[in-house]
């Protein structure tokens, strides 16, 4: 089964290491795949080195993409992850 | 063969242990391995180490910060089994069949090419984080190698860029035959050790860690300065002969070991030891010192995670004056900063180290610190003839207020019973030009007087020696440092002190001829050059040294001056030497 939703990252210091670490923390959860795209650059949403290679800063939008038994959840979860800035202050 | 700067004289040849450079060199270093499983492992290695470490610091910052800064460590952990980092690395070790090292780098700057397009200055400045984690991973292969390096029998000539303090104080000293190093210079601190090991060094020689890698045959030319990579039979047939002749010269000085130095018309001039650790007392008592003029206590406080205790301490001066007999022992206090640091006893940054917070500076704002260290000075003076002596003495007030603090805890040992000589002598060091202008005040308060010539030409000519694109200005025989030597002498002599010369410039047979004209009384060289400047001192008269002297004070340049002296000592001399 695939799902997948955009959303805007909006934490002050976007995709750097520590808030990636968070996001892969979350998504090692699930089985399915997970894939996060940013216009045309895509990587595995289980790897810290890729989504950092990624370069999404703040106000980038980006696809949160999930195929396999737990997609919806696993999307779901992680958008939250994102709109709650990684658990950051800014 | 390549070209270097003289360190410490003679001749070694053995198999090259390299030490590992700065991890964006190592970066580079491209290898081709032959077994990729061997190469897994040591990365594996490397990764379950950089994974302990990391779970330490992160529970120190944890502790000491709070949670909130220990989350990025969290990240480091999740990244060191990350397969876009792991698995990327293990992958280009696979298909290029290269070192780990290597690896790691492409995978590196792949990633930083990435970060370079990135305009957000918040998410560049996280570019960083990486190289922080990849650098420690380095740091842990290199461990790694070095352990392997360990299990290697037999000896070996150390090649690196450079080394620090830290670097030799963690060397296995029984194995290294020679050191060979990419930067320093004659007065810096490798040389310093190699010359305290009686081993040969020759610094200051461009590319050679490039040029070599472990197990190759390397040959040190220690006094021309030359190190010479896989010789040919016939150069190290050559050199095994000169080794050979070298060997016997050093047995022909061992017999003035029982001779006492003295000119040939009577002028005793004492010839000390510098030492930086105790192990060092052997080849001090094996050249029969007359005592230790300069024993350097940082290398007490370096290499380690915390201060060392006064116990430690005490227990360090205790063996050193006990196996010393009744030979005096000129303990010098704590003299960090400049080029010498303590990992566990942060300095703040400073623009100008050498002429910033360090030595008996240091000492006189932690007092704590240095009352530790004299507490166990004092008490180690119940067993033996210990003088204490200040570093880098710049005004009188100094020299005082350090004075004070040890009359205070004299006062405190009394009290409580302790033993200790009541009488300690306590001297300055004579480095700085100002304390040289000031030094017929100071020889009110001071017991005896030390010159230490490497900072007091560092200072007096504004050079750094360590600097070499500026070293060739670093110059011993300078008019200026002269001059200042003869009137700390004559302060000194006004008062009835004795001055000593502890610097390297002790050790040049040719400069102690002149620095005995100049009326020192005592000098402190490495142990290993004792016997070789004792020979000098027999051969010469005091009345001709002070001719030598005056005529000295009286040139302009230090070409000059070397010539005349060279010329002096060889018409001396002629014919005439014996034991």
């Amino acid at each position: 089964m695939q799902f997948s939703k955009k959303v805007k990252v909006i934490n002050k210091l976007g995709f750097h290491l520590r808030a990636v670490a968070v996001f892969v923390k979350e998504a090692e959860k699930y089985k399915s795949t997970i894939k996060v795209r940013n216009n045309d650059i895509e990587a595995d949403g289980k790897s810290i080195m890729g989504l950092m290679t990624l370069i999404a800063s703040e106000g980038t939008e980006i696809e949160i993409k999930a195929e396999g038994p737990d997609s919806k959840e696993a999307v779901n979860n992680l958008v939250k992850i994102v709109q709650n800035k990684f658990g950051e202050e800014e | 063969m390549f070209k270097g700067i003289v360190a410490s004289p003679g001749i070694a040849i053995g198999p090259v242990m390299l030490l590992t450079k700065k991890s964006e060199e190592i970066l580079k270093n491209k290898r081709t391995i032959l077994s990729v499983e061997d190469e897994k492992e040591k990365f594996k290695i490397a990764l379950e180490k950089t994974k302990n470490d990391i779970i330490n610091i992160k529970e120190k910052i944890i502790y000491d910060i709070g949670s909130k800064e220990g989350d990025i460590f969290n990240a480091y952990l999740q990244l060191l089994h990350d397969p876009g980092f792991v698995g990327k690395t293990e992958q280009i070790i696979r298909e290029q069949k290269v070192n780990i090292e290597f690896a790691l780098g492409q995978v590196l700057q792949n990633y930083l090419e990435f970060f370079n397009k990135i305009s957000d200055p918040y998410l560049k400045e996280r570019s960083r984080d990486i190289s922080g984690l990849i650098e420690r991973i380095i740091k842990n292969i290199s461990e790694t190698h070095a352990i392997e390096q360990k299990k290697v029998s037999g000896k070996f000539i150390i090649v690196a860029e450079d080394l620090t303090p830290t670097d030799t104080a963690e060397l296995d000293k029984t194995k290294v035959l020679g050191f060979i190093t990419e930067k320093g210079t004659q007065t810096s601190h490798t040389a310093i050790v190699a010359r305290a090991l009686e081993i040969p060094a020759v610094v200051g020689v461009k590319d050679i860690t490039s040029n070599v890698k472990n197990g190759d045959l390397v040959i040190i030319d220690g006094d021309r300065g030359f190190a010479v990579v896989n010789p040919s039979q016939k150069v190290l047939n050559t050199y095994k002969e000169e080794q050979k002749k070298y060997l016997l010269k050093n047995k022909v000085l061992k017999k003035l070991k029982k001779l006492e130095s003295k000119t040939q018309d009577n002028r005793k001039i004492e010839l000390n030891a510098n030492i930086e650790f105790a192990e060092e007392i052997g080849s001090v008592l094996e050249n029969n010192a007359d005592g230790i003029g300069l024993f350097r206590t940082e290398f007490i406080y370096i290499n380690r995670a915390n201060l060392p205790t006064e116990e430690e301490q005490f227990n360090i001066y205790k063996t050193v004056v006990q196996k010393m007999g009744k030979k005096p022992v000129t303990i010098r206090t704590l003299d960090i900063g400049g080029d010498k640091y303590l990992p566990y006893f942060k300095i703040p940054p400073e623009q100008n180290p050498f002429l910033g917070l360090r030595a008996i500076r240091l000492s006189l704002v932690n007092i704590s610190i240095f009352s530790v260290q004299i507490r166990a000075i004092l008490r180690a003076s119940a067993f033996g003839n210990i003088k204490i002596m200040f570093p880098m003495i710049t005004v009188v007030e100094e020299f005082l207020e350090a004075k004070k603090i040890v009359e205070e805890i004299k006062a405190e040992l009394k009290k409580k019973k302790v033993n200790f000589d009541e009488n300690i002598k306590i001297g300055a060091m004579i480095e700085v030009p100002s304390i040289v202008l000031l030094s017929d005040e100071l020889a009110k308060y001071a017991d005896f007087f030390s010159i230490g010539t490497n900072d007091l030409v560092q200072y007096t000519l504004a050079v750094d020696r360590g600097n070499e694109t500026v070293a060739k200005l670093y110059d011993n025989l300078n008019p200026a440092v002269l001059k200042l030597i003869k009137m700390a002498v004559e302060s000194a002599h006004k008062n009835n002190l004795k001055i000593s010369v502890c610097g390297e410039m002790a050790a040049d047979p040719v400069i102690a001829f002149l620095l005995v004209g100049l009326g020192v009384d005592e000098l402190s060289m490495n142990s290993a050059s004792i016997l070789n400047v004792k020979g000098l001192i027999r051969n010469i008269k005091f009345q001709d040294a002070i001719e030598v002297a005056d005529a000295v004070l009286k040139m302009k340049n230090s070409v000059e001056i070397k010539n005349f002296l060279f010329e002096k000592l060889k018409n001396k001399l002629k014919g005439k030497e014996k034991l």
